[in-house]
């Protein structure tokens, strides 16, 4: 029942992601939803690890992506600050220009 | 269903129904204080399914970490000061129709694995931190010496791309 119920809220977590990244207009929010969809994979891996002799090594696996994600946050947090900066707005659908013209 | 079990579903609740009220709110605040909930019901779900070590590096990393980022990615985006911080929808039926679908799919793949594996796992719930540290140094610390070039350069490439060189510091 555990593991039933964790992969359903990793599973719901994944799709609330996903209709974040879609349908938010803040850039921001956009952010939030891959963090949601990273943290969902994150908990299925967890939930499927207790099938392994060794549940350890999904951890460090987990470890790995819970890395990759602070590092993506980082790279990702600087491009919006950078974006704002010049064009003042965050508006998803208002930046649309590839060149500036 | 355990005692234990009705843990595991009331962190579930508490996650899942945070993460929806993100999703339908309006200020950006408010879905700052929502996201932290949904980390910490994570953490919480890490601790019941046996990742003791996986839960306190999800606190300190995603609460203590991106998530301060994210605060003062918001606080330095800011328009005004009487202006709140608000955002809309932008196609939400396409995005209903399309986490719709990939939901019932991901449940289905859910169905299917239940039925091949034909039992529940019994989670022991060892203390995994010794065993982490040496896979993490014995065996996949090539692995590890790889993800700390890669923070390295993440770094760096925050630091450049935010265009530091170009002010004076003074």
């Amino acid at each position: 029942m555990t593991f039933l119920l964790t992969t359903t809220t990793a599973a719901f977590l994944f799709c609330l992601g996903i209709a974040m990244v879609i349908a938010r207009k803040n850039a921001i929010l956009a952010l939030i939803g891959i963090e949601l969809m990273l943290n969902a994979s994150n908990l299925n891996l967890v939930a499927f690890s207790n099938f392994w002799p060794q549940k350890e090594n999904a951890h460090v696996a987990i470890l790995f992506v819970m890395a990759i994600a602070a590092a993506e946050v980082a790279v990702g947090l600087a491009i919006v600050l950078k974006v704002y900066r010049k064009f003042r707005t965050l508006e998803l659908n208002e930046l649309d220009a590839l060149t500036e013209e | 269903m355990t005692a234990q079990e009705y843990i595991v579903l009331t962190f579930a609740t508490i996650t899942c129904f945070s993460a929806l009220l993100l999703l339908l709110s309006k200020n950006l605040v408010k879905a700052l204080i929502l996201l932290f909930v949904v980390l910490l019901g994570t953490a919480a779900l890490f601790v019941l399914n046996g990742g003791d070590f996986l839960a306190m590096a999800q606190v300190i990393l995603y609460l203590g970490g991106i998530l301060i980022l994210i605060m003062f990615g918001v606080m330095l985006t800011q328009k005004g000061r009487s202006e709140e911080a608000q955002s809309g929808w932008s196609f939400p039926l396409s995005a209903a129709t399309i986490s719709g679908i990939i939901f019932c799919g991901l449940m289905l793949m859910v169905a299917e694995s239940r039925k091949a594996l034909e039992t529940n796992p019994s989670i022991n719930f060892n203390p995994t931190t010794e065993i982490i540290a040496n896979i993490l140094t014995n065996q996949w610390v090539f692995a590890f010496e790889a993800i700390s070039v890669l923070l390295l350069i993440a770094m760096l490439g925050a630091a450049w791309i935010s265009g530091i060189r170009n002010e004076k510091i003074a």
